[in-house]
């Protein structure tokens, strides 16, 4: 069984686990736990059960399901399957299996619940060659038999809008992101598990002062054209991001490195004039072939031809693109991976702005992959839908917060902002708005991160102690409309800026402003269009306001929470430390996290910036959002990260629909 | 001077009164839209509920005794925030259509009357405004001014009345070359008496009929500017609960629907009466 | 006949002066807006002189008159620059959508017209009949209902019940004249088409046909059409030979107007339905500051204005004598 089966059981193993441990509330009693065979549910008069962590179904369903011939043999009380050279010998009461005759441990033994005999089912599948996946948002058991992939078929995947560029060196919206990760490969790339990885680099190694990288770029690897991919190309790349006159958003991204060397055509060295240990995951771009854009000028790189119909390394080329309708992309024969060439022979993004309509089109079958299915319906969907299609949960690798000035008459006490925390029922709002697809969160790492603290406090929704903090801060009168005034008579009244524009965001401020309201807080909401009001918070012209990010792979969080990312003496906002934030254990701390490149010390230094984040509160930390994603069965062989990342090289469409 | 020309204003408004009251569905209408109206003024004291009042654990719940028309996605009450937004909505209506009527009555009986390079000037306005993308100035005046009612009333106002310009204009190029204005002019007549006192009370009709009609169009395109998150959201105007209900219009219907007729109703209740008074106003009309 | 030709001439000449007028109105609007290009280009976090360089490499730096006057250069020559945003020619962008719209709005015309003249017909007739009640309460419910309720309505419960219609996009890959031959392609639009066909038509039926209704009415009413019936002549042949013609002559009038109409997208449709029309693609240019684009568009539609006002007015002329000309 090759490592990626074995990341899966992880994953899964820990999934289970903690269902076990929410198994004990009374609330998830009822969980239905569905079993697909190749996405047909499988169906069994007694429904499948959870014991000790694990799914039990009916034996003679689920072997017959396989394509095994079953026996039962009273006088030993045991199951037998037998499919092909497998035979797959299961005691009723023992937690021993045999297969072929050799005995195996199992953690369940099979058992008879409700007068059915019932046997572990993944211990089964996977025995009998399939794999098994555990779907924790639809309380699936997803398995498959094995199949060999094939080239071949077409995948339709639903984007909400044109992609403005297809040059990874100017595209900032996710719809241009998506297509350009299929058709540029970068100097770098994570694996499933978001861990950083080579992609046109074989290998790199780091200086002992940590201000040299050099990188041995992979050979052999062929541009969509046919030209051959050198050092020359990436220093191009990364030259042309650093040009005065590049006009994207990117060139911060590089402001460490000082110069950019290759000595041979295999060899790239970077000298930094600072560690920064972020670098790395800014070497994800895709980098563009040399041979097409140089001498084209750096400032109208955007109106390159190729910048829309891009030449790339990766494992799709680019086919054809209509403007309002669809993106088509070809597989690319001579992907350089070895043994990773894409299997899906054409993938088609159309265009579709409407979410209720992208539903609309997954469900009437004119597309086959939705990325974010909306909460309301993700219910409904499951339930009639349950044999077509397959969801994911995709986690978002950011969160939502509130901005407190700092230094403002009401926001500058700690006890205040702590009782903004108290009186917010956040884990409520998750429900609420999300239908509980997200993640109340307390500092400044969402869960998917490696530098997540888990152990930070948690502030309880608490009315009574929210009250309490702010009777003690001075807040102590109560006027005739229910709001708080300290002993000048001042109302303890604010005003709240966002962008308008979004539903869930009026949704998430409504509930706020009636949460506070409920201790005595009032709060004005006023929602204003997006480029007004970014003008506003970097000219620091707002009380309080309302805003999420979405954050790289790596935790450097300068930008954010550095003194000097704040407003400097001109007034001018240095990072996006607007709120003026300023604390130098934790100035001290973010510094040395750029510093180092080892992972260990650096988990421990940004696990102490969130505690102390989650201490002085210079934001209510409110929560993030997960996606449901949505495929049909048909897609197989899926590999990508919690947060969505796709591996579009390993899919492929089941073999027998294809011609 | 002909009694005619000059009908004393009781007899003349008693005429159309009778002649609108044949016309049952615009009585109907008219009946409507009282009590829209009145609701509207007495939304305080008729809904149950401030229109920002929510309740968590009644979230997107169907019509019943305690919420006559359900609650929305945050759990409050769409019967106290759908009578809250006839505020809104008929308010926008009526100030966008009265913007509109007042700019292209006066813009095209000018242009009409004095015709010549001031007819040249003034319709080559009318038709930058109406060439203007409606959009474009919107976005233009709500990033410039916040977001309010008062600035979404005048935005649909000011680009809504070309049309009404253009047709009072034709109205007058004709009726100013009539017998009466020629025999007005020959008794001495200033100008302005003359426009305002015979030409404007002859075209009245279709001028009304229009405005009838804008009131409906305006809260249309409210409802629309909502489509595009521009609409009026606090109190919410029936555009902005409608498509605040966009996401769950298959999970719980009840909350598109509801706005959804109300401004389907309301428009339809004023194009009927505009029909009425079309038919009423009608100097032909024999009935 | 002179007398005409001075007149369309000192009309050429307004429209002339119209547009400049208009173009340097939407362009001091666009400057006075807030947000502008660079801001979107660039990151949040860029510094006053990276953004600077950015202006000046794009001409941002130089005072909006001497911008505006480069700009009217460039156009003069058929030049209407690039999109700053996704760096195509803003030409090629507003060619690649112009085509799905224009369909949409063509048909959509066709069927309107062919539906509402002679349903204004008969209404007006048989005033007050039942046939004239059901028909306008139609016409009057396609025109109240906010038309993206409509659109999601029938997107819901009739796009996804037959299989048959499409309810995204406006045709299917690689379905074309030369692999499928011309049928296939025609039945393959359709099933694009008729989605928002529906909405758009249903949602503009009421005001021709009231048009047409009260046109009509007019001239039945006049003297002429009296003195015909009196004089004994069938009712068919007064309708057709008299009251029609001259009821559609303002209708004839009317499609000057419908010019600039044919060329606008319209952003609910486009959104609900997918359609790649113009209207996404100017509510985007607007909401992304794009400059060139929104200019772009902002003459295209002024241009429509002016060449459809100017023909209504030509086509008033050819219809009604009565009207003079100063």
């Amino acid at each position: 069984m090759s490592r990626k089966y074995i990341g899966i059981l992880v994953v899964t193993a820990l999934l289970f686990g903690s269902l076990l441990g929410s198994g004990a509330l009374p609330v998830n009693a009822a969980i239905r736990i569905a079993v697909t065979i190749d996405g047909r549910p499988l169906v069994t008069d007694v429904a499948p059960e959870i014991r000790n962590g694990r799914t039990l179904v009916p034996f003679r369903a689920i072997f017959e399901s396989l394509g095994a011939r079953v026996e039962w043999d009273e006088r030993t009380n045991t199951v037998r399957g037998t499919k092909g050279h497998i035979t797959v010998t299961l005691p009723i009461g023992q937690r021993l299996a045999y297969v072929n005759g050799a005995p195996v441990n199992i953690d369940v033994a099979p058992q008879i619940i409700s007068g059915r005999t019932m046997v572990p089912g993944r211990f089964v599948a996977e025995t009998l060659g399939s794999t098994v996946e555990w779907n924790a948002a639809t309380n699936t058991v997803a398995i498959r038999s094995l199949v060999e992939p094939r080239v071949g078929g077409e995948m339709v995947y639903a984007l909400a809008g044109d992609p403005t560029t297809l040059n990874p060196l100017l595209s900032t919206d996710s719809a241009s992101n998506f297509v350009i990760s299929m058709i540029h490969s970068g100097l770098l790339r994570t694996n499933e598990r978001l861990e950083i990885i080579g992609d046109l680099a074989e290998e790199w190694s780091v200086s002992a002062d940590n201000l040299t990288l050099t990188f041995r770029i992979r050979r052999g690897v062929m541009w969509h054209d046919g030209r051959p991919l050198t050092a020359a190309d990436i220093k191009f790349t990364y030259d042309t991001i650093m040009h005065p006159d590049y006009t994207g958003v990117r060139r911060r991204d590089f402001r460490a490195v000082r110069e950019i060397t290759t000595p041979d055509d295999h060899t790239l060295v970077m000298r930094l004039s600072e560690i920064d240990s972020s670098l790395l995951s800014k070497l994800f771009i895709g980098i563009i072939p040399r041979h097409i854009f140089q001498g084209h000028p750096v400032a109208r790189l955007r109106e390159h031809p190729n910048s829309r119909s891009p030449i790339g390394t990766g494992p799709y080329h680019f086919g054809s693109w209509l403007p309002g309708q669809q993106v088509v992309l070809n597989r690319n024969p001579n992907y350089f991976w070895a043994g990773q060439e894409p299997y899906i022979q054409r993938v088609r993004f159309r265009i579709i702005p409407d979410t209720q309509a992208q539903l609309v089109a997954l469900e009437a079958g004119q597309i086959d992959w939705m990325g974010s299915i909306p909460v309301d319906d993700i219910e409904r969907v499951r339930r009639t839908h349950a044999a077509r299609l397959q969801f994911r949960e995709v986690k978002q690798n950011g969160y939502w917060y509130i901005g407190m000035k700092q230094d403002h008459p009401i926001f500058r006490e700690l006890r205040v902002r702590q009782a903004l925390m108290y009186s917010l029922d956040r884990p409520g709002m998750v429900q609420t708005l999300f239908k509980g697809y997200g993640t109340v969160i307390h500092g400044d790492k969402p869960p998917v991160s490696w530098a997540h603290n888990p152990n930070l406090y948690t502030y309880p929704h608490n009315p009574a102690k929210a009250r309490q903090l702010l009777e003690q801060a001075g807040w102590n009168r109560i006027g005739a409309d229910g709001i708080r005034m300290n002993a000048a008579g001042q109302r303890l009244s604010f005003e709240l800026i966002s962008a308008s524009g979004d539903q869930t965001r009026e949704n998430m401020l409504n509930i706020i402003r009636n949460q506070w309201r409920a201790v005595g807080v009032d709060m004005r909401i006023e929602l204003i269009e997006i480029s007004v009001y970014f003008g506003k918070l970097d000219t620091g012209q707002f009380e309080i306001y309302q805003w999420g990010w979405n954050l790289g792979i790596d935790p450097d969080n300068f930008i954010f929470f550095h003194s000097t990312s704040g407003f400097n003496a001109e007034g001018v906002l240095m990072g996006f430390n607007d709120v003026g934030y300023s604390n130098p254990a934790v100035d001290r701390l973010i510094e040395r996290g750029r510093a180092t490149f080892n992972q260990e010390e650096r988990r421990k230094i940004y696990w102490e910036i969130q505690e102390i984040l989650n201490r002085d509160l210079p934001y209510v930390f409110l929560y993030n959002r997960n996606n449901i994603a949505a495929h049909v069965n048909r897609i197989r062989g899926i590999v990508w990260t919690e947060i969505g990342t796709t591996f579009f090289e390993k899919w492929f469409i089941d073999p027998a629909t294809l011609r | 001077m002909d009694a005619r020309l000059m009908p004393k204003e009781e007899t003349y408004a008693q005429m159309v009164w009778r002649r609108f009251r044949h016309h049952k569905l615009a009585m109907i209408s008219l009946g409507v839209l009282i009590v829209l109206y009145s609701m509207a003024i007495l939304a305080p004291w008729v809904t149950p509920y401030h229109y920002d009042h929510m309740d968590f654990d009644k979230i997107s719940q169907p019509p019943s005794l305690e919420h006559w028309f359900g609650t929305d996605r945050i759990g409050a009450d769409l019967f106290s925030r759908v009578i809250w937004g006839s505020r809104i909505s008929l308010s926008v209506g009526f100030a966008a259509a009265g913007i509109a009527l007042v700019l292209g009555t006066v813009i095209g009986a000018i242009s009409g009357y004095y015709g010549g390079v001031i007819d040249d000037i003034l319709m080559r306005f009318t038709e930058i405004v109406a060439s203007f993308p409606t959009m474009f100035l919107l976005l233009t005046v709500i990033a410039v001014l916040p977001r309010s009612v008062m600035n979404i009333m005048i935005v649909i106002g000011a680009t809504s009345w070309p049309g009404l310009a253009r047709l009072v204009r034709g109205q007058f190029l004709s009726l100013r070359e009539q017998d009466y204005v020629e025999a007005a002019r020959a008794i001495g007549a200033t100008n302005t008496r003359i426009v305002f006192k015979h030409i404007l009370l002859n075209t009245m009709a279709p001028i009304i009929v229009n405005a009838s009609l804008r009131i409906g169009g305006a809260i249309l395109t409210e409802s629309g500017l909502s489509f595009l998150g521009l609409g009026v959201t606090t109190p919410p105007s029936w555009g902005t609960i409608l498509n605040g209900g966009r996401p769950l219009l298959r999970s719980a219907p009840w909350i598109t629907t509801i706005p959804g007729i109300f401004i389907f109703v309301t428009v339809l209740a004023f194009n009927y009466v505009g029909d009425g008074l079309r038919d009423a106003l009608d100097p032909r009309a024999t009935k | 006949m002179l007398y005409l030709l001075g007149y369309i001439a000192r009309r050429f000449s307004q429209m002339l002066i119209l547009l400049v007028g208009i173009s340097i109105v939407s362009f001091a609007i666009m400057h006075i807006a807030p947000g502008n290009p660079v801001d979107l280009m660039t990151d949040r976090l860029a510094t006053a002189e990276e953004k600077a360089r950015i202006a000046t490499l794009y001409g941002f730096d130089q005072p909006i008159p001497v911008q505006y006057i480069r700009w009217a250069s460039q156009v003069i020559q058929g030049n209407f620059g690039r999109s700053f945003v996704t760096g195509e020619k803003v030409l090629d962008m507003i060619a690649a959508r112009l085509p799905a719209t224009l369909f949409l709005n063509f048909l959509t015309l066709i069927i309107i017209y062919a539906l509402s003249i002679p349903i204004g017909i008969i209404s007006a007739i048989k005033q007050y009949s039942w046939f004239d009640h059901v028909v306008t309460f139609y016409a009057f419910l396609g025109q109240s209902m906010p038309q993206f309720w409509l659109a999601l309505l029938l997107l819901f419960y009739v796009g996804l019940r037959f299989p048959f219609i499409q309810t995204a996009g406006m045709s299917s890959y690689g379905v074309t004249v030369a692999t499928e031959g011309l049928w296939a392609v025609l039945v393959d639009r359709s099933r694009y088409l008729i989605l928002p066909l529906t909405v758009v038509t249903f949602s503009n039926l009421a005001s021709i046909t009231r048009y047409m209704r009260a046109s009509m009415l007019d001239v039945i009413n006049q003297d002429y059409v009296r003195t015909a019936k009196a004089k004994g002549l069938a009712p068919k042949i007064v309708i057709l030979k008299h009251a029609f013609r001259n009821a559609l002559l303002p209708l004839v009038t009317m499609m000057g107007f419908e010019l600039p109409i044919l060329f606008s997208g319209s952003v609910i449709i486009e959104t609900i339905f997918a359609w790649p029309g113009v209207g996404l693609l100017s509510w985007n240019a607007v909401m992304q500051r794009d400059y060139q684009v929104i200019m772009a568009f902002n003459l295209l539609g002024a241009s429509m204005m002016v060449l459809g006002s100017f023909l209504a007015d030509m086509l008033y002329l050819v219809v009604d004598p009565r009207i003079k000309y100063n």
